[in-house]
């Protein structure tokens, strides 16, 4: 069979009705998804924001309040309002990428490649600053408090798990997603001989 | 844009342009469910790159940057037996039969790496090198070359079967 031949075959399928589409929920399942990803990916970053609104305005609070000047309170509100910074700041990349549709193909995969590594970086990034700021400070703060050992250790160990956890996860999706898209640029833009 | 004359352009092209949109899904996916899974996919970019559209362009490459750029970042989902799940499926196997080297010329694309994959249904839906290197972002002579190496490979394959 020539290639004259696969495309008369082809060409059947163009006019006659391969699949029965039913169209009236077509419409009405595309807005129920676009609305409820939009949703939930505003909602996750929402809270974070609230929390870390409600730990920024305590911990001043409680510093101003009780005339404390204490170096941990100060600091961890200074890193709850940064991680404010920090999801708006994503949120705005989200909106940016989620925009750009309908580019050519070798466009399209460099973009979603930055993206992709942009979300390894950030992720990260992410992981390190709250992991081990967080964990830092509340280490160190315990210590200094003179807080038993024995409470100290199983914080200090489930941090390290979180951090553990984290970064596999960051490895093994973000990272690869990245892996499997810079695949496929070589593939698409590769000079055949 | 309001979003009246939004869905007014979505399903004429949902209309006009549905053979686009099975063929792609059909050589992205395998079972029913990804094929479903895929169709969502697509026709969820095809609403939202509405705004984006500019006439400059025709309706048909349009639709075939969008879908085949889903189709090449879309991934198969882990999913549970849903019994429910079947009667909300958007498409549905056809009843007619159909040419009997179809199925199998399907097959064969849907063996290539994903890249190639898009390359042959251009190829097969009579779009030019030009028309391919705007879509894909590539030059028109590596995609003559991947077109050549392709066309030989699918031949190649075609003698199997008449064997």
């Amino acid at each position: 069979m020539n290639i004259q031949d696969m495309q008369k075959i082809w060409d059947i399928e163009s006019n006659q009705t391969l699949y029965v589409l039913d169209e009236a929920s077509v419409l009405n399942r595309i807005n129920k998804k676009v609305i409820s990803a939009e949703r939930r990916a505003n909602s996750t970053e929402n809270f974070i924001i609230a929390i870390n609104i409600f730990v920024t305005i305590v911990l001043f609070a409680i510093a101003i309040l009780n005339d404390n000047l204490g170096t941990w309170e100060y600091l961890m509100a200074i890193f709850a309002a940064l991680t404010i910074g920090f999801v708006l700041y994503y949120r705005k990349k989200r909106y940016e990428f989620q925009s750009q549709v309908g580019d050519k193909m070798l466009d399209n995969l460099n973009k979603a490649i930055h993206h992709a590594t942009v979300q390894a970086k950030m992720t990260d990034l992410f992981l390190i600053w709250y992991i081990i700021g967080v964990g830092a400070l509340t280490l160190s703060n315990m210590i200094i408090q003179n807080i038993s050992i024995w409470l100290i250790l199983p914080i200090a160990i489930t941090m390290v798990i979180g951090f553990i956890v984290g970064r596999w996860e960051q490895r093994s999706i973000h990272e690869k997603k990245r892996d499997e898209l810079i695949d496929l640029r070589t593939k698409l833009v590769e000079e055949v001989n | 844009m309001t979003k009246e004359k939004q869905e007014e352009l979505f399903h004429s092209w949902l209309t006009d342009h549905k053979p686009i949109l099975y063929k792609i899904i059909r050589v992205y996916s395998q079972d029913l469910d990804d094929q479903n899974d895929l169709f969502q996919e697509i026709t969820i970019q095809l609403w939202k790159s509405i705004p984006n559209f500019k006439a400059q362009c025709l309706e048909t490459t349009w639709i075939y940057r969008v879908a085949l750029n889903t189709a090449l970042k879309w991934k198969k989902k882990a999913r549970k037996n849903n019994p429910e799940q079947i009667t909300e499926d958007l498409i549905k196997e056809p009843a007619e039969n159909t040419h009997p080297h179809l199925d199998w010329l399907y097959h064969e694309i849907s063996l290539l790496n994903k890249i190639d994959r898009s390359l042959t249904l251009l190829m097969l839906d009579g779009f030019g090198y030009k028309d391919m290197s705007e879509i894909l972002g590539i030059t028109t002579s590596n995609v003559g070359v991947k077109i050549n190496r392709i066309k030989i490979h699918l031949q190649e394959r075609s003698k199997l079967l008449t064997s």
